[in-house]
């Protein structure tokens, strides 16, 4: 057993696609911990933009107490109706008059009664954004969200761990090197399954521990895009099941969509945020641009970034699906 | 001492059976060839003989013992369909086997002729014929008393050939035993000190062919670049067997019987 482990890590040092692998999920991970823990103020997008990220599909949630409104309207009309009769002590009476908002945290309800305050004033109602719409009924992701993320993510890597390992023994016939080897299927996969493992333990660990800060959220997500659209292309080459194809899929396909809508439907025509499918990726590509940094990105930088991101995703499905074709 | 001695064997997949009573022993220091044509059930033999596939029924022992990890380690085998790491280099695909049963992979890589600047680049940038090169030193680096190769002459150039038949019979004058299967008479020519030909499911000698001679053929090219297929006949597999050796053909294989052969066979003899 010892030496199919020994001899499995060195493949793996060798083995560009584990490498891959192992790079994209540590810089998931890590975007994932920045982007809840900054999602105290603005939870929907993100957790909404890490989920379509995954899976494909911005899905409209509410779980966890997070609410997503898609008509400023009704969320001013809310914020009037629950906030505004409660008088200055609003976020206690909130949390305990109102059994519907009993999982609000206090940052949302402070939040929400500052704005509420804003609304009185007629100043608006959010600092730095008129599109209220997606960002201010925003509950804390919470534990549970965090909890989510870390099993899905988790997840993710095992999986992606395990299928990479068993696909290239399949792939080379090499069972019957290790049969030889004295080494019997069952052992042999326990060792990928051991792998898999400890490295999505190792990679999801980190998460526990990190204190981020809002600029890094920029720096992750580019990090897992350029990433990820390479680990695609290289995916799609050997994937030998539906599953190992989806998974090489979803990164280059959300993300093209993602800076697609963003450059089709820029922000100032205010189009966007009628079409409810859009905004997963637009917020993400919004809040880690020159608005989320508070102008610290140029447009330039913006919009180089951008194209990067749309030539490498190109470049995945080129090498991935037209070449292998 | 024999190194391999497969008795009655019955075998399959599902409900198919492939060996019907096969029946086979290698000597210690020999060459052993298996013919058959495509589909005879070589490599199922070869399967069973390894413990890749477990008999129906009838008894295997390598070095007179059950198969084991013991066994296993006094064994090289190279398949028929390349097993190899291709991101790996040609080294350290030998080192995967020397690491367990012992040996200097750059020994094996040299014995089988494999240049030394190419030894550390991934097997994925490798020929078909390089590739067979690091597989058979994967299977000698530990010095196995026995290598079975099923088919690992298939599709390789007739110099890669020749330089694998070298390596070999170098292997054998070392006191190496080697099962190798093929279909390629010339090989058997070259290499065999006994030949089997797998028919339904048995195996025979050269001496018996004639008791199946309508459903095997060889397909013989002449160095006149005539090409003919013959019954596989005892006298017949004799008189191809000395024209190899004289150079009068320059290769013949083995092959299943059409319906037209059959049909030409009966003919004959109904004349």
């Amino acid at each position: 057993m010892k030496k199919v482990l020994l001899f499995n890590l060195k493949l793996m040092r060798k083995n560009y696609l584990v490498i891959l692998v192992t790079v994209v999920s540590f810089a998931m991970v890590l975007g994932m911990l920045f982007a809840v823990k900054t999602t105290d103020t603005h939870p929907p997008d993100i957790i909404q933009g890490t989920i379509g990220l995954y899976t494909g599909f911005p899905i409209p949630i509410s779980f966890g107490g997070i609410k997503v409104y898609t008509s400023t309207a009704k969320m001013v009309e809310d914020i009037k109706n629950m906030i505004l009769p409660l008088g200055v002590d609003v976020k206690h009476k909130v949390l305990y008059t109102s059994p519907i908002y009993a999982s609000i945290s206090t940052e949302a309800l402070s939040y929400m009664a500052s704005a509420a305050e804003r609304l009185l004033k007629g100043e608006g109602l959010y600092p730095y954004h008129d599109d209220v719409w997606w960002d201010p009924y925003t509950l804390s992701v919470g534990k549970f969200a965090r909890a989510f993320l870390l099993f899905f993510l988790f997840l993710m890597d095992f999986l992606i761990m395990y299928l990479s390992l068993a696909v290239k023994v399949r792939l080379y016939r090499t069972e019957k090197l290790w049969h030889l080897l004295g080494i019997s299927k069952v052992t042999l996969h326990l060792s990928f399954v051991f792998i898999a493992f400890m490295s999505a333990f190792v990679i999801t660990l980190p998460v526990f521990f990190f204190q981020p800060d809002v600029y890094k959220v920029y720096l992750a997500i580019v990090y897992i895009t350029l990433v990820s659209a390479g680990i695609s292309a290289y995916f799609l080459r050997y994937a030998s099941n539906m599953l190992m194809a989806y998974l090489a899929i979803l990164p280059p396909v959300a993300l093209l969509f993602g800076a697609g809508t963003y450059v089709l439907l820029p922000d100032k025509l205010g189009l966007f945020k009628y079409v409810p499918w859009t905004y997963t990726f637009i917020d993400i590509l919004k809040y880690a641009g020159a608005e989320g940094m508070i102008g610290g990105i140029t447009p330039a930088l913006k919009w180089g970034v951008l194209v990067v991101w749309g030539v490498i995703a190109i470049w995945g499905w080129y090498k991935g699906v037209i070449e292998n074709a | 001492m024999y190194v391999v001695q497969m008795e009655d064997i019955h075998a399959g997949y599902g409900k198919k059976e492939v060996l019907k009573g096969a029946t086979l022993e290698v000597p210690e220091g020999q060459i052993i060839v298996l013919m058959g044509p495509n589909g005879a059930g070589k490599t199922t033999l070869t399967k069973v003989m390894l413990g890749f596939l477990k008999p129906w029924s009838g008894t295997v022992k390598l070095f007179e013992k059950p198969l084991g990890k013991d066994v296993f380690k006094h064994i090289g085998v190279v398949f028929e369909e390349p097993a190899i790491y291709e991101e790996l280099s040609a080294i350290d695909n030998v080192k995967m086997f020397s690491d367990s049963y012992g040996g200097d992979p750059r020994w094996a890589l040299k014995v089988v002729g494999l240049p030394e600047h190419v030894w550390k680049k991934p097997v994925s940038t490798f020929s078909r014929g390089m590739k067979r090169k690091v597989e058979l030193a994967r299977a000698l680096v530990h010095k196995p008393g026995l290598m079975v190769l099923d088919e690992a002459t298939n599709g390789l150039d007739p110099a890669s050939r020749n330089e694998i038949h070298k390596v070999l019979l170098s292997m054998k004058e070392e006191g190496t035993s080697i099962f190798f299967t093929s279909h390629y008479l010339e090989e058997a020519g070259k290499l065999a000190d006994k030949v089997y030909f797998l028919k339904d499911g048995r195996l025979i000698t050269g001496e018996e062919l004639d008791i199946s001679y309508h459903e095997l053929f060889f397909r013989v090219l002449h160095r006149s670049g005539d090409v003919e297929r013959l019954p596989a006949t005892t006298e017949n597999f004799e008189r191809i067997m000395s024209g190899l050796k004289d150079g009068e053909i320059l290769s013949a294989s083995l092959e299943g019987a059409s319906l037209e052969d059959v049909f030409d066979v009966l003919r004959g003899e109904m004349q």
